[in-house]
């Protein structure tokens, strides 16, 4: 049953476990070896010798939503291309044209986005 | 092996879980909440589906992760959560929660019911899960393109209809829209861009 996983997810996973430990090395070592005295000049926040005047949060213009929102949809896209990727050479000509179809579905929407000038700043 | 993985993977994200709603700084929570999304990817990769898992990667993760720091960003939180605050959502949380577990007890105990017949046989070897030459993701390829290909065509409908609401709603229509014409200032030169003025 688990074929998958022993030829394909294993190498990810040996991966992955590779990254966590060898992050943890690298931080922890940097914070256990090294010498550590600090004093206020030291722990101050360094922005350009000031203090900073304000906090980094503050609100923004909605159009960086709208890029956000136009990025999932095509983000979606993406992920319906995924397992039409995987068996084309399965499906008849019929899935090819579907897909297609699909494809100037969501161009109508870029052309529109992109004619419309919601990807443009003042 | 994938068992104790699938164990490992459902601990992390339980953990990581709890920590969304007990850390201070909002941030934090967005990006415990991302590794809610990638240890529970994991835990259904080691389940062998992986449409759904590189779907929690890829939109949940790369997308809507950041829609969460967007609206984070926006509201303008600053650190005041108290922990005391908790326990005042603890009668609607516990209502809906339990509300939920009683559904998916419910499903699960009606819809997968093993047939008689195979219960009375000690050690039958599920022969679907041994035969696994079509994994998932093909499996989801060959149907949703042939034979549900008209739900796949109004799911692109749907997005193009989500596409032109979110510019409609909130687009600005402002004149003022400074361009920069690349061809016309290839296109520009000396002869024609420099003349005398004669009054």
């Amino acid at each position: 049953m688990q074929t998958l996983f022993y030829e394909e997810y294993s190498p990810i996973l040996v991966m992955s476990i590779l990254a966590v430990l060898l992050s943890v090395i690298i931080l922890g070592a940097s914070f256990l070896l090294s010498i550590q005295k600090p004093d206020t000049e030291k722990l101050s926040a360094y922005e350009c010798g000031f203090d900073p005047y304000e906090d980094a949060r503050n609100a923004f213009d909605v159009r960086f939503y709208i890029v956000a929102i136009l990025f999932i949809i095509f983000d979606l896209e993406a992920m319906f291309l995924f397992p039409w990727v995987v068996s084309i050479t399965h499906i008849s000509s019929m899935g090819l044209w579907v897909m297609v179809d699909f494809l100037i579905e969501l161009s109508i929407g870029f052309v529109y986005a992109w004619k419309i000038g919601a990807l443009e700043w003042e | 092996m994938p068992n104790y993985l699938f164990y490992i993977f459902a601990g992390i994200s339980i953990i990581a879980a709890l920590m969304v709603i007990t850390v201070v700084n909002p941030v934090h929570s967005v990006l415990f909440l991302v590794l809610v999304f990638l240890s529970s990817a994991g835990m259904l990769f080691v389940l062998q589906l992986e449409f759904i898992p590189l779907t929690f990667i890829i939109v949940y993760v790369g997308a809507i992760a950041i829609l969460f720091l967007f609206v984070v960003m926006m509201l303008d939180i600053k650190v005041t959560s108290k922990s005391n605050d908790f326990f005042k959502y603890i009668p609607v949380g516990g209502l809906v929660g339990s509300l939920f577990i009683f559904e998916i007890f419910n499903t699960l105990s009606k819809s997968f019911v093993i047939p008689k017949s195979t219960m009375l046989v000690d050690n039958f070897v599920s022969w679907v899960s041994t035969v696994d030459k079509v994994t998932n993701l093909e499996a989801l390829g060959q149907l949703l393109y042939t034979y549900y290909f008209i739900y796949f065509l109004i799911a692109g409908i749907i997005l193009l209809v989500a596409m032109v609401g979110a510019i409609v709603l909130t687009l600005q229509f402002n004149k003022t829209v400074k361009n920069q014409l690349i061809f016309r200032q290839l296109s520009r030169s000396a002869d024609s861009a420099v003349f005398l003025a004669r009054n």
